[in-house]
């Protein structure tokens, strides 16, 4: 059954057509192999139908979906040799089809734990969407830091519009715990300009840069909850500013 | 000559296919081997070649597929085609056009 699987799937890895139409070619290869398996008693999939490569090129031969994305299908890939729990240490996809996976991974939408692509997901990625622990990109979404034009990060976001959990830093700052910008609403907040985001409800409340020694001495006081990198990054930020 | 074969039996065996189904329900590699047998070995086709044809039939509602499940060993259950009614009326038009290519074409090549 497993190799029956992998096989249709190697199939299908040489085809550049939709989801929908490999799930089905799946489907079907899987449905062959077992009826070919049940006739003659083999069960090595290769044997039963051959190289995968022939198959799928049968399949692109006469599949409408190919014909009209051949463009697409003659697209740019890479795949490196060496690979580390079956992923290649480098994949390169710019088919639109086709997702990069890989230790590093890099397309239209990638995968990988260094991950770069108009859609990225990995450990550490790049992209127009980005997802993971540590991302950056147009729109970032992170565990520990997004960095973006939207930022939304657990712990830190840095971004035109930075939202956080423990510490965000932009144009517009909002965390439950630490906001610095522009604007900003949180529980500690320092700000530049003056709006009806600064509320007199927020009990740690700095305009910078005027009270800024001040907000200096809370950022001691709270010091040991920060810690050395996010303090590094409040420092950077403020005198970027 | 090769080439031209293909492109010849690629042309009508949408036709023959939907043929097929029509006579009875019937599930992918049995067409393939129904195909070998009648054709008596003319029409003997792969996967990659039939596979797409059920699936442009299928967009096309002429043809539909339910799964048939089997006891015992089997672990995936049979996926049979069966024809539309639009399908059926399909093919009577498709049979004539085919009928009237191949009494012109005919002519012309005798």
């Amino acid at each position: 059954m497993k190799a029956f699987e992998m096989y249709a799937k190697e199939v299908t890895e040489h085809i550049h057509c939709s989801n929908k139409t490999k799930k089905r070619i799946r489907e079907d290869i899987m449905e062959s192999l077992f009826l070919r398996a049940e006739e003659t008693a083999l069960h090595d999939p290769y044997a039963l139908m051959g190289n995968p490569k022939d198959v799928a090129q049968d399949f692109i031969l006469n599949l409408d979906e190919i014909k009209s994305t051949s463009m697409i299908a003659n697209s740019y890939e890479y795949r490196s040799k060496v690979t580390f729990m079956g992923y290649p240490l480098i994949h390169v996809s710019l088919n639109s089809f086709k997702t990069a996976k890989g230790i590093i991974a890099i397309g239209n939408r990638s995968v990988g734990l260094i991950s770069i692509g108009g859609f990225a997901a990995g450990v550490l990625s790049f992209g127009g969407i980005s997802v993971g622990i540590f991302s950056f990109g147009g729109l970032a979404l992170a565990a520990l830091l997004a960095m973006g034009g939207l930022a939304v990060g657990y712990d830190v976001a840095l971004g035109g519009l930075a939202i956080a959990y423990h510490l965000s830093m932009g144009g517009l700052a909002i965390a439950h715990d630490l906001a610095i910008g522009g604007q900003g609403l949180a529980e500690v907040v320092a700000y530049q300009q003056v709006t009806n985001l600064q509320s007199e409800s927020i009990e740690h409340l700095y305009k910078i840069p005027e009270q800024l020694s001040a907000f200096k001495v809370k950022i001691e006081q709270i010091s040991p909850q920060l810690g050395l990198i996010k303090r590094s990054l409040i420092n950077l930020f403020i005198n970027l500013r | 000559m090769n080439a031209l074969n293909q492109q010849l039996k690629k042309g009508i065996l949408e036709i023959v296919v939907l043929k097929l189904i029509s006579e009875e329900d019937v599930y992918g590699y049995d067409l393939i081997k129904k195909l070998e047998a009648q054709s008596d070995g003319y029409y003997s086709i792969k996967e990659g070649s039939l596979y797409p044809i059920l699936y442009r039939l299928e967009d096309k509602h002429y043809i539909e597929s339910y799964s048939r499940a089997f006891e015992g060993e089997r672990r995936i259950p049979r996926k049979y085609y069966k024809v539309t009614p639009s399908g059926s009326e399909a093919l009577v038009k498709m049979i004539d056009e085919w009928i009237l290519y191949s009494e012109k074409t005919n002519k012309l090549l005798k």
